[in-house]
């Protein structure tokens, strides 16, 4: 191969090229010429030194020694010429020119090795053109030296070469056929499913269709649904993430049965739906199962009904917030329904229920400020109906009181002793009286009914607006009993004023 | 001193041409030799390539031949520089050229002028006279013509200097232009810079 390059001649010399050194020389030699009288005599002197000139000025001659040493097929001495002119020249264009032919003349001494078989040189200059058409001649030369390599039974050889098809030149022609060949080594001779695995990827994802990839599949079906167990059983101990990584993966080729792959992938996501649902992570599980539909479409049914089940988890506990008066939480959780099922009629129904019961309120409220103006002006009447009003529309406690009190402030004015006396009589379902029959009773035994004497009930105005004493008296020859308590006819209370009416009335 | 000369500028030009290297097939073949360390880098050269490679034809179509301003400067010097927009040059070339020949042309014109006047002279004295006068006046006359034969060359010379310089400029314009423009049309669309 050597005699390939041996047409090198020479490089370049260092002529002096500028103008001062060549004007310098020419005028020495005119200067003489003239002087010698050899100027007129000479003509063909103007003709040398005005070639002489041209042929130095001119940068662009070294380009063109390059060009002419390439239409001669002297592509050594070409690239040298184009080597010196890209180190030195100025004008770029032509510097990538030269780059260009510089390529194209490497790419001939490859030719030139090739036809000599002479593969490690072919592969430098293959490098050294450095252009498709040379990857195109280099993965040539790698994929025969890997088929001879292998044919020869060195096998780390030939996977070098075969590596460097694919690491050098992956959109080689040959591609196909050597990831598929790396396919057939890793799963008949080493052993090694996972690389045949990584190789069929990469020839499905390059090619797929392609007459290698077709052949490949069958081999890879028992490797794929042995990685689909493999998922099952990651998703059952709950590594689902990695569970889904190795599903997915499967998905995309067509190596495995896609339909079981999507069923597995949208069972793992409902399991994980389960999980954030027992976890009261409502949005997560909503998230899962809409993984799950767009996962297996046919799970939609299933999942939708599911979807509802949670939507309505939701509205319970916005029921929960609304039963407790909190609008804000309540309304949060309703339209978090929303967020799952968009317009879920359960959860419109239920933020118009409580927006009924805002306003309710709020009317409510209304009405009981009415009605305590109307209670000030003593218009217990007008007031007691609005009041009743507004526990029809919000029964609170303190409207419910309200109503009380003004129901017993009528009966006080109407008539307060009798009003005080009923408020006695009815006390604890006639407590006071009951007790007070016994000690009566009681002292029956002890004294004759004439050494009793009994003051029956005495209702006395007591101090304070709508306040009267209740008062007994029991006497005997030895005993007394007066007892004694003050009536509050506004809400009805009693309280003992002595401590014979305390004990009487506990 | 013509022959000194002469053989020195030979000498000079014909060492340079002959020097002889020693080939070595391995440092010439050296995949590395480019500074491509891997495949990564010889990619990044050839992608860089590629797309110099489309700037040429933009190139092609402003660039300048040189012979064409060879040929304009050789017929009127200063044109070709005139071409390059060098027009400093071109006005001292195209100057100093008219003046030379101009001087030239008188000397001539008296050399002739005395020439016809040794020619019509019937005494001794007169024909060595304007003998002499003629040859004096016709060597003044070589010598600028010799000067401007000079300039005349060295106006050819850097025209060719010029042309290249200009084309130099205008690739390096076309480059810029090309890696600073905001919208690029590239094999895989549009890129568009902010």
């Amino acid at each position: 191969m050597p005699t390939i390059c041996k047409t090198i001649a020479f490089r370049r010399g260092a002529f002096p090229q500028h103008p001062i050194f060549l004007t310098l020389a020419l005028l020495i030699l005119l200067a003489t010429a003239v002087r010698r009288g050899a100027f007129p005599q000479r003509p063909s002197f103007l003709t040398l030194a005005l070639l002489i000139l041209l042929a130095t000025a001119c940068e662009m001659n070294q380009y063109r020694r390059g060009e002419e040493m390439y239409r001669q097929r002297s592509f050594a001495a070409a690239i040298e010429e184009f080597d010196a002119y890209i180190e030195t020249g100025n004008n770029g264009a032509l510097r990538t020119r030269a780059e260009l032919l510089r390529s194209a003349s490497y790419r001939e001494l490859a030719l030139m090795a090739i036809q000599r078989q002479s593969w490690q040189l072919a592969i430098r200059f293959g490098k050294l053109a450095n252009s498709e058409s040379a990857d195109t001649l280099l993965a040539n030369v790698y994929k025969l030296l890997a088929d001879n390599s292998l044919e020869a039974g060195k096998l780390s050889e030939g996977q070098f070469y075969m590596n460097l098809v694919l690491e050098e030149i992956p959109r080689s022609r040959h591609t196909p056929a050597i990831l598929f060949r790396r396919i057939n080594l890793a799963m008949t001779i080493l052993g090694d499913w996972n690389a045949a695995w990584l190789d069929y990827k990469k020839l499905y994802d390059l090619y797929p269709g392609n007459e290698y990839e077709v052949q490949a599949k069958p081999w890879l079906v028992s490797y794929s649904n042995n990685r689909i167990e493999y998922a099952k059983t990651l998703a059952e101990t709950g590594f689902f993430r990695d569970a889904l990584t190795i599903l997915f993966e499967m998905a995309r080729y067509p190596v495995a049965d896609k339909d079981k792959v999507h069923r597995l992938i949208s069972d793992i996501y409902q399991t994980q739906a389960e999980i954030a649902i027992a976890e009261e992570n409502y949005l997560e599980a909503d998230r899962y199962f809409r993984l799950a539909v767009s996962a297996y479409p046919e799970n939609t049914l299933i999942i939708d009904t599911r979807l509802s089940q949670i939507a309505g988890l939701f509205i319970a506990k916005g029921n929960e917030y609304l039963a407790l008066y909190d609008f804000t939480n309540a309304r949060i959780h309703y339209h978090k329904a929303f967020d799952i099922i968009p317009d879920f009629p359960a959860a419109k129904d239920a933020i118009s229920r409580m927006e009924t019961v805002q306003a309710n309120i709020q009317q409510a409220e209304n009405l009981a400020v009415q009605a305590n103006k109307l209670d000030v002006q003593k218009k217990y009447a007008e007031a007691l109906l609005l009041y009743r009003e507004a526990i029809q529309l919000h029964n609170k406690a303190e409207y419910r009181q309200k109503v009380a009190e003004i129901q017993n402030l009528m009966e006080a004015e109407r008539n307060p002793t009798a009003f005080a006396q009923r408020i006695v009589n009815d006390y604890r379902n006639g407590l006071l009286n009951t007790r007070i029959n016994n000690v009566k009773r009681n002292l029956l035994v002890m004294y004759k009914p004439n050494e009793i004497r009994d003051s029956g009930w005495k209702i006395m105005l007591s101090t304070g607006q709508y306040k009267y004493e209740a008062r007994y008296d029991i006497l005997t020859p030895r005993e007394t009993y007066f007892y004694l308590w003050q009536i509050n006819l506004r809400d009805r209370s009693i309280v003992p004023l002595n401590k014979i009416s305390e004990a009487l009335m506990q | 001193m013509f022959k000194a000369s002469f053989i020195l500028l030979l000498l000079t030009t014909g060492a340079t041409l002959t020097a002889q290297q020693t080939f070595d097939i391995n440092r010439f073949s050296d995949p590395a030799k480019y500074g491509w360390q891997d495949w990564f880098d010889r990619i990044n050269y050839r992608n860089d390539l590629i797309e110099r490679q489309k700037l040429l034809q933009l190139y092609e179509n402003n660039a300048q031949s040189v012979n064409l301003n060879v040929g304009k400067s050789a017929l009127i010097p200063g044109w070709g520089q005139y071409s390059t927009g060098d027009y400093t040059k071109g006005h001292i070339f195209l100057g100093t050229e008219l003046v030379l020949i101009g001087i030239s042309a008188y000397y001539y014109d008296r050399a002739m002028y005395n020439y016809q006047k040794y020619l019509d002279a019937t005494q001794v004295l007169e024909i060595e006279n304007f003998y002499k006068k003629a040859q004096g006046d016709y060597q003044f006359t070589l010598i600028f013509v010799g000067l401007a034969s000079l300039v005349w060359l060295f106006n050819v010379y850097d025209v060719v200097h010029s042309t290249e310089a200009f084309n130099a400029d205008l690739w390096q314009r076309v480059h810029n232009d090309y890696y600073k423009a905001p919208l690029k049309l590239t094999p895989t669309g549009i890129e568009i810079r902010f």
